[in-house]
Formats: structure tokens, C-alpha cells, sequence
């Protein structure tokens, strides 16, 4: 199997409402991803396209205006997900020999769901009225029940985030928010706020991967170290936690990293007790204790240490479900390279993006992945 | 009044029905009238105006078969305490405080 890389990476900034649609904002982002790579259009010899919402076939409509046809397409839909995992499928058939310039895109026009993500028909709770941040509000207050947490620790993730995304060109949300100001928001579900609730967007990232010895002339490639992705399993407590725990162990095992070693990275944190979670899944932070770091201060851009969502996150990002672990994924190349200009992480060198999609009832999640990048010595 | 099923090899409970049992892997389940009474894992008041009046509860109950319930509530359920299914509400349990009869 040959290693991989990822020789470029573009994104087509969120915003609230795109004048574009689905299709233009991914032409976008996969033309700016292949410019940084120095790949043409046509040498591409794989397309991975990743959305929950858009139409059938996204991708194909996508590159039939560039007239880049005849090459595989491959839609995936994995919620949250979509995306990140579209990327083990690049590097799967670019690893086989199968492919030798790939590209990933994720796309969304999430606008036009309004401002939440509603719950299928088919399940009965959405059916009863039930939302996403109700279902995380229960897990939310087990949680600070469970670690004698404060509604201020969760509320601090959001305050870190959007300080992060005030510094990120491409995030929807630019202004910095309080802690006082997350806690007087309007209330979603006890104790998440509409201010620790992602809220969708319309955008699209892309990323091309090639093997690392064939990379592109003119690329600046990065490492990608490690893919898991795997589905959520019929468990007891159904938190996004152990499916998370399992695909790091794997992960770190292939990079032949662990937590500690990781500089900077982009976790799932589409309500704020979702990011505690996953910093406590991915070993970054004990069980319990996540929150009351942050809260502290740890975990921020100048802070010593790992920084999490510097581009940031889902919160600050806003979420274009498909496009969001893309989106990711750029951000850590950017880290990567050095070139995250303000929200830079000083000498960051090993990079970690982690996705969770899909809320089944009976599951963890439908699907997560967790990726490992750069360099580990 | 809640009914899933149950693995007839290792005795594990599930809710929704399964075909086959996540603990065991045996295709041998029955299915069966879940016990409607348990303990509160979790409790919310929920500000959506998709119920009414706003805000409405919103719990998970680990019931005494061992599989866990989301349902709706008339009124707070605190981490911990007892609670029953009272009545089916949008083809969801309604939970309220205290054991059933």
C-alpha cells in the first residue's frame, strides 16, 4: 500500500446564505483545491463528493459544467460525516494504485433547511417534535450531573470557538461572543443555548490527495498519517463516545502517535457538549474534566499545549453538514503548513481531524471517522 | 404497552425490537411487553414551540428490563429518580414521577 498526502486544499468561505449554488460552491472549492496542488482538472482520475441534503448525484451535476467527466464519481452520504469519510475512500484507491489524483469535496446548501437540522420522519421522536440539541441537552445534563459540571463549562467551548472563528476568513461567525453573552442566549434545551448549537450554513471545501511519491510538482503535500472511519454501534448509553475512543486507538496505532503527541485539531462540536465528549474520546483530556479546562483556558490559540478548533470548530464555522469534515481537513493542512495566518499554532507539526455523523436513536452515531496528519517526529 | 424484544440466549433487552441481539449475536429473540417502569438517566425542558404549551420535558429512562426509553413528560423528572410510562402520547411514552402500579 502506498502512503498518501494531501496536496491541496480549498474552501469556499460559510456564510449564512450563499448567492451560489450547491454545485458553483463546490466547483469553487475543488478549482482552489486543485490550484494549491498544481493538479489540472482533467488529470483528476477519482471525484469523492460528500452531502447529506444535496441532490442525487451532486457530483456528476457538479463536473459536468467543467466538462471533467468520465472519471469515477463517487456520492457519499454519511451525515455529519459525508465527507470525512469520502477521504478513506481517496486514499484507499489512491493507496491501491487505483487512483493517482484524487479529490474530495463536500458541499452543502444548508440554508435551505432552515435554521436546524430536523429529524427524519421516519423516526417517531422526530415525528413528536424532538430536535438534534434536545437529544445532546439530555446527554448535556447527565454530563453535569454525572462530573458535578457548571453550565459555564460548557458555555466556555462556545467562547473559545468563535474567538477561534473570528480569526478565520472562511467561518460564518466573526465575532468574538462572552461567556455572559452564551448563557443569556435564548434557550434551546436546558442547559444548551441557541450560542452552543452550531447553526447551518452554505459552503464547500475540497482537498486532492496522491500518493506521497507522487506528489505533485509544486505542492506543498502533507502527510496523512492515519484513516479510521467505522458506524456507530447498538449500545446501552447511546453516546458518540466509544465509537470515538475505538477509531483513535486504531488511528494512533497506524500513525504510531498518541494523544499527547498531537499539536492542533479540528473535533466534532456540533453542540458544546459534544466537543467535551470528544476531547474526553479521543484522550485529550481525562473523563469529566474537558469542560472545566477549557473553562480554564486550556485548549485556545495561545495557550500551551494541544489547541482544538482553531479554525473554529462547527460552532464558529457554522455547518454545512457535508462540507464541514472538509472544511476540517483544510483547516489542518493550513495549520500544518503554517499558513493559518492569525490563528496560527506556533510549530504545530501533528494534526488530528475528527467527524462524527448521524444521530439514529439506537446507535452512537451513524458514523464517524478520525484521520491523523503530518509529521510525527 | 412497550414492547421489544428479548435475546433468549444471553437475556439481553431491546427497544426498538432487534432481528438479531448487538450483545451475543444470536438470531434467537422473543418479543415481549417491556416493564414500563425504571430510573431517570436524563431530563430537559425543551423551548421549541413544535409542542405546546413551551417549554416541555423531554427524558431518557433506563427501565428495569435494562433498555433505555425516550419520552415526553408533564412535568420535571430529576437524575436518579423512579419513573413510569403513564400513558402513550405521539406514539412516545409519557413519563411521570414514581413507580407504576
Amino acid at each position: 500500500m502506498r502512503a498518501a498526502v494531501i496536496a491541496g486544499a480549498g474552501i469556499e468561505p460559510f456564510v449564512g446564505r450563499h448567492e451560489a449554488d450547491a454545485d458553483e460552491m463546490a466547483r469553487r472549492a475543488l478549482l482552489a483545491a486543485l490550484e494549491d496542488a498544481a493538479v489540472d482538472v482533467g488529470d483528476v482520475d477519482l471525484w469523492v463528493f460528500g452531502s447529506r441534503f444535496e441532490h442525487p448525484s451532486v457530483g456528476q451535476r457538479t463536473l459536468c459544467a467543467l466538462g471533467a467527466t468520465g472519471a469515477p464519481v463517487i456520492n457519499t452520504e454519511n451525515a455529519c460525516a459525508s465527507g470525512t469519510v469520502g477521504l478513506q475512500v481517496a486514499v484507499a484507491y489512491v493507496a491501491a494504485g487505483m487512483a493517482r489524483r484524487a479529490v474530495v469535496v463536500g458541499v452543502e446548501k444548508a440554508s435551505a433547511l432552515g435554521s436546524s437540522v430536523p429529524l427524519p420522519d421516519w423516526d417517531r421522536l422526530g415525528r413528536a417534535g424532538v430536535t438534534h440539541p434536545a437529544k445532546y441537552a439530555l446527554d448535556a445534563t447527565r454530563y453535569l450531573h454525572d462530573f458535578d459540571g457548571r453550565a459555564e463549562h460548557l458555555a466556555a467551548v462556545s467562547v473559545k470557538n468563535r474567538r477561534h472563528a473570528a480569526l478565520n476568513p472562511a467561518a460564518r461567525f466573526r465575532q468574538e461572543v462572552t461567556l455572559d453573552e452564551v448563557l443569556a442566549a435564548p434557550m434551546v434545551a436546558d442547559p444548551l443555548t441557541r450560542l452552543q448549537c452550531c447553526a447551518n450554513a452554505d459552503g464547500a471545501a475540497a482537498v486532492v490527495v496522491t500518493a506521497a511519491d507522487d506528489a505533485p510538482a509544486g505542492a506543498n503535500p502533507v502527510p496523512i498519517l492515519a484513516t479510521a472511519t467505522g458506524s456507530g454501534a447498538r449500545v446501552d448509553r447511546p453516546l458518540p463516545t466509544t465509537i470515538t475512543a475505538r477509531l483513535a486507538a486504531r488511528a494512533f496505532a497506524d500513525a504510531g502517535v498518541g494523544p499527547d503527541d498531537v499539536d492542533v485539531a479540528e473535533i466534532y462540536d456540533a453542540f458544546t457538549i459534544l466537543e467535551l465528549f470528544s476531547a474526553e474520546s479521543l484522550g485529550f483530556a481525562a473523563t469529566g474534566t474537558a469542560g472545566r479546562r477549557i473553562a480554564a483556558g486550556d485548549f485556545g490559540l495561545g495557550s500551551p499545549g494541544l489547541v482544538l478548533n482553531p479554525g473554529g470548530g462547527l460552532l464558529g464555522r457554522g455547518h454545512p453538514l457535508g462540507a464541514s469534515g472538509p472544511a476540517q481537513l483544510v483547516e489542518i493542512v493550513q495549520q500544518l503548513r503554517g499558513e493559518a495566518g492569525a490563528r496560527q499554532v506556533d510549530g504545530a507539526r501533528l494534526g488530528l481531524v475528527h467527524t462524527l455523523g448521524g444521530n439514529l436513536r439506537e446507535l452512537e452515531c451513524n458514523a464517524a471517522a478520525v484521520i491523523v496528519l503530518g509529521w510525527s517526529a | 404497552m412497550i414492547t421489544g424484544s428479548v435475546c433468549n440466549n444471553c437475556g439481553a433487552a431491546w427497544c426498538p425490537a432487534a432481528v438479531r441481539c448487538a450483545s451475543c449475536g444470536s438470531f434467537d429473540l422473543a418479543a415481549k411487553e417491556l416493564r414500563a417502569d425504571g430510573v431517570v438517566r436524563a431530563f430537559t425542558w425543551v423551548h421549541s414551540n413544535a409542542r405546546q404549551p413551551s417549554p416541555w420535558g423531554l427524558a431518557q429512562v433506563e427501565t428495569d428490563d435494562g433498555v433505555l426509553l425516550f419520552g415526553l413528560t408533564d412535568g420535571p423528572l430529576g437524575i436518579g429518580d423512579r419513573a413510569t410510562v403513564g400513558r402513550i402520547d405521539d406514539d412516545l411514552p409519557v413519563f411521570v414521577s414514581g413507580a407504576g402500579s
